[in-house]
């Protein structure tokens, strides 16, 4: 079992296949009824109460890991004549079809948040909230000839293109304030502003690198640039400029409320961003709406450093000169100072810098999205998702039918398109007992259960808030759109 | 209507999670197998290198014995010396010159003793020759001494008082004066003895050449004052004198060598017989320089005859000299006393057929070496302080052929305590890729051999050349560098094999350009360029390592 654990997250580290939570808002939730944290995907919403409050942690909690190229059954499958498992990596898997499946980059992209405050209200002005959130993002960047090179192999006068493999990782608190209100009958317009404090940040800012091997000659090139914020650690550097350990503050550890507001508050990393959205109705039956989350930055400047590497080296060898042996230097003594002086030259394009400012920009993200009401009771939905990475593009299209089964119950099936793979069935569900209402939404739901092992996208949200007010849009909402 | 919505979503769930329950085994990771197993190419640089002449050369010349001409020709130099006399190290000693002189009874009988009167002194006089004996024309002109001394002893039994007078013409003193001694005979009851030792350093002898010899001299006057007493027969008056480890400062003459530098015999020649491959070794431009450094004043001939290498498949060479023979052994004239005179011979192609000797590949060489008086002066001399030395230097510009010239050695193959784990690799291919600017073709193969010596494989397959020889012009100079890529194959059965190797069994075969029949000259600068690179392919298996 130990070995099985080594295993998988051998594998997990080289391929970047691993679950981690996310605060990536789900598709299916964009179209659904009774849930007061719809504003959080698109700011002109309002949600059908005069007043919510967020149950600290829980409103929401939210999990979702997305990967570019791989699913759980391209790394781990069935032995095909015994009653067990094995990897891709095993005599019997298929590493070719392995292979086949990566881009020439491949990403899993995640971020997890939980929300620490949360409240709406309805005025005469608008419907207002406000959020305190925690947020991590962690994009990893993995280029397809990186397995190639250690699968295949270094093949004679092949180029492994390696440019962009790199990662990020981000982690911020945002305050958050957010406003919709009417224009018009058919109108809907939402922001939500945000003040962002980050308590850690690795950026790969740049990324080159390629590797030409040969009989020849293996050429390494290399143009690369890692920037990062730990406050939370001391870095300290050798004479060499090198670093020479990095010890997490045991500060960190003290969970005085004025340290844990000190640290998840780090004016020093500071940001800014934006949540606008907009709804119209042109009918009773249509709803158009759009919206773009996380336009914004933070600068870092907190415990920041800075590493680049910089390198165009043609290994072609050790240069030997038999007649330079002798019993006091020995091909061993050799070996060892040729490959010390190797490393070397291969270290001299590493440089450490410290205390260079830098930003980092959030994953914007872009809704497009229409509804169509059947009856009050059932709607369709079709919307776009754009997520605009540093590295790519991606884009995932999620058709949902959405019910209504009074104000008690709300839920909805969707199906996504993204990541190249066809079967994403989501759910979701909203159920309100007096003035609590607890909801889960998943993207993947009904996929990851009837085939869990070629998911290659997961999400979850759930929540749980007090909500009050919510009658008396229900009473209502026999004259009114069922998406509003 | 609620009912039935309620029916098919009780039933929809029921079905997905009836479903999902079927992939369960996909879940199942205290099944999963922990093998992994890679099957992997890899192509790399090895290493890379240039090894020059003279780098290689270096290598083999711990002891200083290579240099390069002012064109870059390398050459083997071997010096030596053959001779070194300092003439204060030998033993040249001069003993034994002893003679007896007598005065005897005759004396009664000498009429001018009859005739004289009680009181009168009558001298009686006679000379005695020291003989040296010389070798040929040798000639002993003169000698200064260098310690030594001279004993004279006196017995007389004559009842007369007189003196005795010891002289010679032939010795001088330091001062330049005659040596002289006289002896007064003081006692006449007929028991008179007396000696005396004379220091000869730095006297002077002057020599007289007689047949054979040369002589010296001394004079003896014997004065006796008559006592009246009767001289009876067997009175006698003995005088002895002895010349006693005499050494010299200088020696003045003429010396004759040829009684001294005369040899002859048979040199056996062991390293064609011991390295029979050397038999195909052809040197252009063989050289044997000799240098002589002399101060002794004695110039000398030497001649060579009968110098004949012999081969073992029975053909012979003799020496014969073209110039600059017979050698003239250079000295100071008798006005460079003190001074160092040189002398430089040269044996080689100009002026000999030194080469056709060697390349007869000789086993043994019969020589006669004999020494002559050399023109010029007559006059020769010796000091203490004169040397000679000749020193032989043996010179061999690579400048030669070998028609084939193999080697062959076991060597053990102990890659380590644990053996070669050839278990990752599958199948090995090392490629090395030359540029050899030197004019040898060399082919190589090895055999892989159990501990019983048992060949198991051969690492490469057939003969092949592994260094292709550069071409060379007409002068033997490099023209075009030669170019060899040869991979070097190791598929997985031959692989294993390497599991049993316990000797590597290695066969060179070097031959010079062209097949080895022109002369070929290695210039330090031509360089052999080499790359070695690989191709492996790779099994890794967690389970079997």
């Amino acid at each position: 079992m130990r070995k099985n654990s080594i295993v998988i997250c051998s594998i997990g580290l080289l391929f970047g296949v691993f679950v981690q939570v996310t605060a990536q808002p789900s598709n299916s939730l964009y179209f659904m009824r009774g849930v007061p944290q719809s504003i959080r995907i698109n700011p002109a919403r309002q949600p059908e109460c005069t007043f919510y409050f967020g149950i600290p942690a829980l409103s929401p909690l939210s999990s979702q890991v997305t990967s570019s190229s791989l699913a759980f059954d391209d790394v781990i499958y069935p032995h095909p004549t015994e009653d067990s498992l094995i990897t891709f990596l095993h005599p019997l898997g298929d590493k070719q079809a392995f292979l086949d499946k990566l881009k020439p980059i491949n990403l899993v992209v995640t971020d997890v948040g939980t929300t620490l405050f949360s409240i709406g209200f309805l005025t005469g002005a608008g419907f207002f909230s406000l959020d305190v959130t925690t947020r991590a993002e962690a994009n990893i960047y993995l280029p397809g000839d990186l397995p190639r090179l250690v699968l295949e192999g270094a093949d004679d006068g092949r180029t492994y293109t390696l440019d962009g493999i790199g990662a990020d990782f981000t982690g911020f608190d945002d305050i958050s304030v957010g406003w919709s209100g009417a224009i018009g009958k058919k109108w809907h317009i939402g922001v939500r502003g945000k003040a962002l404090f980050g308590f850690g940040n690795l950026t790969t800012t740049r990324s080159k690198l390629a590797v030409t091997t040969s009989e020849e000659a293996w050429n390494i090139s290399s143009d690369m640039e890692v920037n990062a914020s730990l406050p939370f650690a001391d870095v300290t550097y050798n004479n060499d400029g090198m670093i020479e350990d990095i010890i997490i503050d045991e500060d960190q550890f003290n969970l005085s409320p004025s340290n844990i507001a000190r640290q998840a508050f780090n004016t020093r990393n500071f940001g800014l961003g934006v949540d606008l959205g907009v709804d119209f109705q042109p009918t009773d039956r249509w709803l158009i709406s759009a919206s773009v989350l996380d336009l914004g930055y933070i600068r870092w400047t907190d415990e920041v450093h800075k590493v680049t590497y910089n390198t165009g080296y043609d290994y072609k060898g050790l240069e030997v000169n038999p007649f330079d042996f002798s019993e006091t230097y020995t091909f061993g003594d050799f070996l060892d100072s040729s490959l010390t002086a190797l490393g070397d030259t291969l270290a001299d394009g590493l440089e450490f810098t410290q205390g260079e400012a830098y930003s980092s920009r959030l994953n914007t993200k872009m809704y497009i999205g229409a509804s169509w009401r059947v009856i009050p009771q059932i709607s369709f939905g079709l919307l776009s998702r754009t997520d605009f990475l540093k590295e790519s593009i991606q884009e995932q299209i999620t058709a949902t039918t959405n019910f209504s089964l009074g104000r008690i119950l709300n839920f909805t099936l969707s199906y996504s398109y993204s990541s190249s793979y066809l079967k994403n069935f989501g759910a979701g569900m909203s159920f309100n007992a007096g003035p609590l209402n607890l909801y889960i939404i998943s993207d993947n739901a009904i996929n990851v259960l009837l085939w869990p092992q070629e998911t290659v996208t997961a999400n979850i949200w759930f929540g749980m808030n007090l909500v009050f007010g919510y009658n008396q849009f229900f009473k209502t909402d026999r004259d009114r759109p069922l998406v509003y | 209507m609620r009912q039935i919505n309620n029916y098919y979503l009780i039933c929809l769930f029921t079905g997905i999670l009836f479903l999902a329950s079927c992939h369960k085994e996909y879940f199942e990771l205290d099944k999963l197998s922990d093998e992994i197993e890679i099957q992997t190419d890899l192509v790399a640089p090895l290493i890379y290198g240039s090894m020059n002449m003279e780098d290689i050369v270096a290598k083999f010349d711990s002891s200083g014995y290579t240099g390069t001409f002012e064109d870059g020709l390398i050459y083997l130099a071997y010096s030596d010396t053959l001779v070194e006399v300092r003439v204060d190290t030998l033993d040249l000693l001069l003993n034994e010159l002893y003679q007896e002189t007598y005065f005897s009874p005759e004396i009664g009988d000498d009429p001018i003793y009859i005739g004289s009167a009680v009181g009168d002194t009558i001298h009686f006089l006679k000379s005695k020759y020291f003989s040296f004996q010389t070798d040929g024309d040798s000639r002993l002109d003169s000698i200064v001494f260098k310690g030594g001394e001279l004993t004279t002893e006196v017995t007389s039994t004559f009842q007369h008082t007189g003196f005795l007078t010891v002289s010679s013409n032939y010795i001088k003193d330091p001062g330049g004066s005659l040596y002289s001694s006289t002896v007064v005979i003081d006692d006449p009851s007929g028991n008179f003895t007396w000696a005396d030792t004379r220091d000869l350093d730095g006297y002077f002898l002057e020599t007289e050449k007689q047949g054979d010899s040369v002589v010296l001299r001394l004079d003896y006057d014997l004065a006796i004052i008559n006592s009246g007493s009767p001289i009876f027969p067997g009175d006698y008056c003995e005088i002895l004198n002895s010349f006693l480890d005499l050494g010299f400062y200088g020696i003045y003459g003429l010396i004759d060598v040829s009684e001294v530098v005369s040899d002859s015999g048979m040199l056996d020649i062991p390293i064609y017989s011991d390295v029979p491959e050397l038999s195909h070794l052809k040197l252009a431009d063989p050289r044997i320089n000799i240098f002589t450094e002399s101060s002794l004043g004695i110039p000398f001939e030497l001649t060579l005859d009968s110098v004949i290498a012999f081969a073992e498949d029975g053909t012979s060479e003799t020496l014969a000299f073209y110039e600059g023979y017979p050698f003239e052994i250079p000295a100071p004239t008798i006005d460079m006393i003190g001074e160092t005179a040189y002398g430089e011979f040269h044996i080689n192609n100009q002026t000999s057929n030194f080469q056709d000797l060697l390349n007869i590949a000789p086993s043994t060489l019969s020589y006669k070496v004999q020494g002559g008086i050399g023109p010029g002066s007559d006059y020769h001399f010796l000091l203490d302080t004169s040397r000679f030395m000749a020193e032989a230097e043996f010179l061999l510009p690579l400048d030669l052929a070998f028609t084939e010239y193999t080697l062959e050695d076991t060597i053990e193959f102990a890659p380590g305590d644990g053996g070669i784990d050839t278990t990752l690799i599958r199948d090995l291919v090392i490629k090395v890729n030359s540029i050899n600017e030197l004019p040898i073709e060399l082919g190589l193969q090895l055999y892989l051999m159990d501990g019983s010596y048992v060949v198991l494989d051969s690492v490469f397959d057939g003969e092949p050349v592994f260094l292709s020889s550069s071409e060379v012009d007409g002068q033997g100079r490099l023209q075009q560098a030669g170019e060899d890529s040869n991979s070097i194959s190791f598929p997985a059965e031959k692989i294993g094999k390497l599991e049993e190797t316990q000797f590597i069994l290695v066969k060179a075969r070097m031959v010079t350009s062209g097949s080895g029949i022109p002369y070929v000259k290695f210039y330090s600068d031509y360089s052999l360029d080499y790359t070695i690179s690989f191709y492996a392919n790779l099994r890794i298996n967690t389970r079997e390592l």
